[in-house]
């Protein structure tokens, strides 16, 4: 958790670097939040081509007028729920949220040693795409984002309660998928 | 409103099965350059438009201000001549009161007849 709030903390700085030098101070905020945003995105409409443009027109978007995250009581929430935004108007647009299973169009980096985490990470990410995107999204902020069911309902713009209901049933679903591969790699 | 527990019992192996995939998918290699493109060619194409902006209030100002002008200078323009013909009948008297033979009563009858017509062009005003 401190963790988060250092991250938040320098997310607020970029933020405020972006407000007073503009969009030369856009790649710092870049390299700071793309990963996060991509995976975030990723997850929720399944084609990482539609998640990297999400996220380039949220950052856009922002560069033009920095003083949105500037004026946001915390920048990283405001962030995220910007791409959510985006990621949902594409998904309006196209129609493409289908679960597919398939993660061709994922851009992954494992190293040669590491074959073994990967099969369990595309395991994940298969699982993980079988979700609705509401569901998926309450597990990634969660997991990934480490925030609490109350941030999480700020930035869905619903209360914690259901947050913390589609969390369950996201968990739920989950465990069924990949917990009997888990115990799989562990007999291995 | 925090009767909801933000861990879960019985899910701590999915999450860290799930927390050791968050670095899996990465941002591809362009996405970097893309951003600081657009966000580079937004910046000129808000400078344009802000510049065009101030050009456009500025021409509009200028032809307020000119067009302001030009009807005062009308205005003058139209009420000077009025103005002159009035003091022009006024002082320059074509007859001259000066039939008297002595000079001090042609004086009285001069400003009696410049009464006079000061009376006739007042009086329509009134």
């Amino acid at each position: 958790m401190a963790g988060q709030d250092d991250f938040t903390y320098r997310v607020r700085e970029c933020t405020d670097r972006l407000a007073a030098v503009g969009v030369d101070a856009l790649g710092e905020l870049f390299d700071l939040t793309s990963h996060r945003l991509v995976r975030f995105a990723a997850a929720l409409i399944h084609r990482q081509h539609d998640a990297e443009d999400a996220v380039q027109t949220a950052l856009v978007r922002l560069a033009s007028e920095p003083e949105l995250l500037a004026r946001a009581d915390c920048p990283w929430a405001y962030l995220l729920r910007m791409v959510r935004n985006e990621v949902l108007a594409t998904v309006r647009r196209q129609d493409r949220c289908r679960a597919t299973g398939s993660l061709a169009d994922l851009v992954t980096r494992c190293r040669v040693d590491e074959a073994e985490r990967e099969e369990s990470q595309r395991a994940v990410w298969s699982a993980l795409r079988t979700l609705p995107p509401e569901q998926a999204e309450v597990v990634v902020l969660k997991i990934w984002e480490e925030m609490t069911f109350a941030q999480i309902g700020e930035i869905l713009e619903t209360s914690p309660h259901t947050a913390a209901s589609r969390y369950q049933y996201a968990m739920t679903k989950l465990t069924r998928r990949l917990l009997p591969q888990q115990r799989e790699v562990q007999r291995d | 409103m925090t009767d909801f527990p933000d861990d879960f019992d019985g899910c701590s192996d999915i999450e860290a099965l799930v927390r050791s995939a968050r670095d899996y998918v990465r941002p591809s290699d362009d996405l970097r350059p893309r951003v600081l493109e657009n966000a580079r060619v937004m910046r000129g194409e808000r400078r344009a438009q802000r510049w065009i902006g101030h050009l456009a209030v500025c021409a509009l100002a200028l032809g307020m201000f000119a067009a302001i002008t030009g009807q005062q200078s009308k205005a003058v323009a139209t009420r000077e001549p009025a103005t002159a013909l009035r003091a022009s009948r006024l002082f320059w008297n074509p007859q001259p009161a000066l039939s008297a033979s002595d000079a001090s009563w042609g004086m009285v009858d001069s400003f009696t007849e410049l009464r006079r017509r000061q009376a006739e062009l007042l009086r329509p005003a009134l």
